[in-house]
C-alpha cells in the first residue's frame, strides 16, 4: 500500500492559519504542531516520504477529530476536511506497523466482533426487538459497551416516536470508528454488512443511538431509501408535535445546560431542534450556550483515543467543564458516552452527567 | 534535514529549565515551528522535502524561564528564533542552521487594570483570545489585523503591526504603554505602563518592530477602550484614485477619524466588489465610524462633506457590509500560492499624501513590466499620509520560477516605491524578505545606529540573526 494522496490538503497546509486559534488541540498544547494547517503540512511532509512514520507522528495525525471548529473559523470558502483527509493516512500508519494500539483493537474486532469487545450480553438485554418493523434502532456500538442505560433509553424513545423496533445484531453501527482509526479493510466490511442488512430488511427509518452514528449511517447508507435520524432529534420532533409528553422541570431545581456531541453540533438543525425541545420542556432550568458553533470545545475525542497523553484528555474534559459551569448549571446532558464518561471523571461530587436520552425518559410523561 | 546542532548537555539544561514536556527537538515540531507564511516559505514547504528547520523548539512559560533559556543559548552560542502564532509574511522567523525555536504560546496570560484600562497581556496571547476576554467586560484593544485569529500579542509588537481599524485606534505602538523584555544575555528590561514620560528615548521603542533580533517580548502593557457602542458603515464611489485620495487627506488633516479607511483602486474595486453595478474605473471607498453613537454619526455626516465635495458618489452601507463580511479573509491569496507556480503577496508601503500617487503608479507600473496582476488599496491613513497595499499575483509553469520572479517583482516594487518617496514597509515588517533594502531605507548613518544598537544589545549576533538589520 502506498501512502495516500494528500494533495487536496494544500489550500489548508499552506494557508494563513486562521484555523489556528479555533482548534482545541493548539489551545491547549501550545504547539504550532497542533494547527490544523500545520497537521495537514506534517501528512504531506509524511505523505511525501519526508517524515519518517513513527508513534509520536501517528499520535499528532491521530488528534483529529470531526469537530469541524477549524471550518467554523476558517475564511476559506471550501476548507479541505482535514479529519477525513487522514482517515486514508491513519490506515497507512497502522500498515507501517506505528500504531500499535489499533492492532490491539483489530485483535478483538476479531476475536469479539466488535472493536469495543463482545456485545452480545447488551444485546441480550436489549432484547429482540421486532420482526418486520419499519424501522430499526442501530444503537451505536460504543453505547452498548460503555453505556448500557443510554442504549436502553435510546430503545424505549425509539418506541416512543416509532413504535415496534427491529435491532440487528450485526449492526451495532456503520464502522465509522474502524474507518477513524485507521482499520479500512474492517470498516468496509462493517458498512457493506449495515447496507445490505437495512437493504434486505426494508427499513423506512433508521435510528440512530447518537448523533455521531446518525450522521455516518446517513453516509453510509446513501442512495438507499431510508430516513437516518438520531433518536433524540426524533424525539425532540415528537415532543414538539405534541406526540410525547415529559414532566415539567418545575421540581427541577438545578439549572442544565446540554454538551452536544461535534456531531450533533456540525448539524445546525438538529442542534437547534434539540435545544428548541429543551428550551420548551425545561424552561428557565435549561441553559443554551451561547454560539456554541464557534465557542463550545469537545470534552473528548469521540472513538477509542490513539497516541493521546492522559494527562491531555483530561485537560480537555476539564476546560470543556468549565465551559459547561460557566453557564451555572448544575446537570450535563450528553449525547456520546466518550464525552460523558471524560465529563463524570473530571466533574466535581455536585455535578451531575447523564445522557441526555437517559434524562428524558426518566422524566416522560405516561398517557393519560 | 537540518540536524540538531546543539549539544545533550545543552538540551539536558533546557528540559531542567522548563521541562523535559517542553522542549522538543521531533521533526514534526521543528517543521511547525519552520515558517511563517511568507510565499517563499510557503513555496519551500510545498516541496517534497523538508525545508531549513530549527534544531529544537522550547516552549518556556513565564518570564523567569525565558531569561533562562536564553541564557543557556547564549552561554552554547546557540542562535534563538522567538516565534509566537507564525503569521508573518516576510520571513521574520526563517531558521538559520542549529537554531532554538523559543515559542512563546505559553506564555498567555491576562489581567486587566479597571481605572487606567491597561491590559497586561502575555506575549503569547492569541490576538482573538485576548479581543474575546476584553470584550466579556465590553472593552476592546481596537487592534484587528487580517491575521487575528493566528497572530499573538507578542508578534505584534515584534513587527509593529497595523490592524484595520488603526485610522481610530493607532497601530500597536500607540497601544504599547510598557513592556518586558528579556534581552540576549537574559537580564529583564521592564518599562513601567505609562501614559507619556519625558526620560529620554522611549525604550518601549526600541522593540516596537525589532522582529525578536534586541530581545524576546514576553508582556505588554496595552492601553484598550470602551467597546464601541455604536457603528456607522458607509461606502462611496470616486470616478477618479487621485480624487478620493484628496477627501481622504481633506478629512484626516480636518481632525476626522474614522475607524477604518479602505481605499480601492479601480482593478482592486471590480475584483472585490463584483456584482455592483459601478462605473467603469471606479474606485470604491469604504468608510467605517464607531465609538459613542453621537460622536460617529456626526463623523460619518461630515465625513459624507469630504467625499461629496471631491465627486465621492454615496452609496450607503452594502459595499461596507460586504468589506465588514470577508475582512479577515484571505482565500484569493492562500488559493494563489497553494498552487503550482502560482504566487500571489501583499506588498504594503507607508508614503506621504504628496507622494502617494506617485508611489501608486509607480509601483503599478512596475507590476505590470513583470506581467503580474496587480491591485491596490489604500488604510491606515493619517493626516500626513498612508498606508499603500500593493498586491501582486504571478501565474508560472513552476514553483522555482515563480520564486525567482517573485523576488525579482519585489525588488523592483521597493525600487519604484523609494524612488517615487515611499518607504519601505508600513506594518508587515522586514525579516528576510526585504532585509537587503534597509540600507536604502535608512541610509549609512540610521543603519549604522541600528548596527551599534544590535551590537551593543546581542554583541554575539543570536537573537533572530539575519532578520532586519543585514550585515549584523
Amino acid at each position: 500500500m502506498n501512502a495516500p494522496d494528500l494533495l487536496a490538503l494544500r489550500p489548508l497546509a499552506l494557508g494563513h492559519d486562521q484555523e489556528a486559534s479555533a482548534c482545541h488541540w493548539a489551545q491547549l498544547t501550545h504547539r504550532t504542531t497542533d494547527y490544523p494547517s500545520r497537521r495537514a503540512q506534517l501528512a504531506l511532509a509524511l505523505a511525501a516520504g519526508a517524515v519518517p512514520a513513527t508513534p509520536d507522528v501517528a499520535a499528532l495525525l491521530y488528534r483529529c477529530d470531526d469537530c469541524s471548529r477549524c471550518r467554523a473559523q476558517s475564511s476559506l470558502p471550501q476548507l479541505p476536511d482535514l479529519a477525513r483527509a487522514l482517515w486514508p493516512l491513519r490506515a497507512w500508519l497502522v500498515e507501517q506497523g506505528v500504531v500499535p494500539e489499533v492492532e490491539a483493537l483489530r485483535l478483538r474486532l476479531l476475536r469479539q466482533q466488535h472493536l469495543l469487545g463482545d456485545l452480545a450480553e447488551a444485546w441480550q438485554r436489549l432484547g429482540p426487538g421486532v420482526a418486520g418493523a419499519p424501522t430499526v434502532l442501530v444503537p451505536d456500538g460504543a453505547v452498548l459497551a460503555c453505556d448500557l442505560p443510554a442504549a436502553r433509553a435510546a430503545l424505549k424513545a425509539a418506541a416512543c416516536v416509532c413504535g415496534p423496533l427491529a435491532l440487528l445484531r450485526e449492526v451495532p453501527d456503520s464502522g465509522r470508528v474502524l474507518r477513524e482509526v485507521g482499520l479500512a479493510a474492517e470498516a468496509d466490511r462493517f458498512e457493506a454488512e449495515a447496507r445490505q442488512r437495512v437493504a434486505d430488511g426494508g427499513f423506512r427509518r433508521v435510528l440512530a443511538g447518537t448523533p455521531k452514528e446518525a450522521a455516518a449511517l446517513a453516509d453510509v447508507l446513501r442512495g438507499l431509501a431510508v430516513e437516518v435520524q438520531y433518536v433524540g432529534s426524533a424525539l425532540a420532533r415528537a415532543a414538539l408535535e405534541g406526540r410525547v409528553r415529559f414532566r415539567p422541570a418545575g421540581a427541577e431545581a438545578r439549572q442544565i445546560v446540554l454538551h452536544p456531541s461535534a456531531a450533533l453540533l456540525a448539524d445546525p438543525s438538529a442542534y437547534s431542534l434539540i435545544v428548541e425541545w429543551l428550551g420548551a420542556w425545561l424552561g428557565n432550568a435549561f441553559r443554551p450556550e451561547p454560539d456554541p458553533v464557534h465557542t463550545a470545545w469537545p470534552a473528548a475525542v469521540e472513538r477509542p483515543a490513539i497516541g493521546l497523553p492522559v494527562d491531555l484528555a483530561r485537560q480537555l474534559a476539564r476546560r470543556r467543564l468549565d465551559q459547561l459551569l460557566a453557564c451555572h448549571s448544575k446537570l450535563i446532558l450528553t449525547c456520546d458516552p466518550y464525552s460523558q464518561r471524560a465529563l463524570r471523571a473530571v466533574a466535581p461530587g455536585e455535578i451531575e452527567v447523564v445522557d441526555l436520552l437517559v434524562y428524558a425518559m426518566q422524566h416522560k410523561r405516561e398517557p393519560d | 534535514m537540518d540536524m540538531p546542532s546543539f549539544t545533550p548537555g545543552l538540551l539536558a539544561d533546557l528540559a531542567a529549565t522548563v521541562g523535559p514536556e517542553h522542549v522538543s527537538t521531533a521533526v514534526a515540531d521543528r517543521l511547525a515551528n519552520s515558517r511563517g507564511v511568507w510565499p517563499i516559505e510557503l513555496k519551500q514547504a510545498r516541496g517534497s522535502s523538508l525545508p531549513p528547520l530549527p534544531a529544537g523548539v522550547v516552549w518556556p512559560a513565564n518570564v523567569q524561564e525565558v531569561s533562562a533559556v536564553l541564557k543557556l543559548a547564549q552561554a552554547a552560542g546557540v542562535p534563538v528564533i522567538p516565534f509566537g502564532g507564525g503569521s508573518g509574511i516576510v520571513g521574520g522567523t526563517t531558521p538559520v542552521p542549529g537554531c532554538l525555536s523559543l515559542d512563546t504560546k505559553r506564555l498567555d496570560t491576562l489581567r486587566v487594570e479597571p481605572t487606567s484600562l491597561i491590559a497586561y497581556a502575555g506575549a503569547g496571547l492569541w490576538g482573538i483570545d485576548l479581543e474575546r476576554s476584553l470584550n466579556r467586560d465590553e472593552l476592546s484593544l481596537g487592534h484587528f489585523p487580517q491575521s487575528l485569529y493566528s497572530s499573538t500579542v507578542g508578534g505584534w509588537v515584534a513587527t509593529r503591526a497595523s490592524g484595520t481599524f488603526s485610522t481610530l485606534y493607532g497601530n500597536i505602538e500607540d497601544m504599547v504603554v510598557g513592556l518586558e523584555v528579556v534581552l540576549a544575555d537574559g537580564r529583564v528590561l521592564r518599562t513601567p505602563a505609562s501614559p507619556r514620560s519625558a526620560t529620554g528615548p522611549n525604550l518601549n521603542e526600541l522593540f516596537l518592530g525589532s522582529e525578536g533580533t534586541l530581545g524576546v517580548v514576553t508582556e505588554a502593557a496595552l492601553s484598550v477602550h470602551r467597546a464601541a457602542e455604536w457603528r456607522v458603515l458607509e461606502s462611496y464611489a470616486f470616478g477618479a484614485f487621485d480624487h478620493a485620495l484628496d477627501a481622504l487627506r481633506l478629512m484626516l488633516q480636518a481632525g476626522l477619524r474614522p475607524a477604518v479607511v479602505r481605499l480601492y483602486d479601480p482593478a482592486e474595486t471590480s475584483h472585490k466588489f463584483q456584482g455592483l453595478d459601478l462605473p467603469l474605473g471606479a474606485c470604491m471607498l469604504v468608510l467605517i465610524y464607531e465609538g459613542l453613537r453621537e460622536l460617529a454619526e456626526v463623523s460619518a455626516a461630515l465625513g459624507r462633506r469630504y467625499c461629496e465635495r471631491k465627486d465621492g458618489h454615496y452609496l450607503g452601507s452594502g459595499p461596507a457590509e460586504r468589506w465588514w463580511q470577508t475582512r479577515f479573509d484571505t482565500s484569493s491569496m492562500v488559493l494563489a500560492n497553494s498552487r503550482t507556480g502560482g504566487i500571489c503577496d501583499a506588498i504594503e508601503v507607508a508614503a506621504l499624501w504628496r507622494d502617494l500617487p506617485a508611489v501608486y503608479t509607480a509601483m503599478s507600473a512596475a507590476a505590470r513590466h513583470h506581467a503580474a496582476g496587480v491591485h491596490a488599496h489604500v488604510s491606515h491613513v493619517y493626516p500626513s499620509g498612508g498606508g499603500l497595499y500593493v498586491i501582486v499575483s504571478v501565474q508560472v509553469e513552476d514553483d522555482a520560477a515563480a520564486v525567482t520572479l517573485y523576488r525579482a517583482l519585489v525588488d523592483d516594487l521597493v525600487a519604484a516605491c523609494l524612488n517615487a518617496g515611499g518607504r519601505l514597509s508600513h506594518h508587515h515588517g522586514i525579516g528576510l524578505g526585504r532585509a537587503h533594502w534597509m540600507r536604502a531605507e535608512h541610509g549609512e548613518v540610521g543603519l549604522g545606529l541600528l548596527h551599534a544598537l544590535k551590537h551593543t544589545l546581542d554583541p554575539r549576533d543570536l537573537l533572530n540573526p539575519g532578520k532586519l538589520i543585514p550585515g549584523s
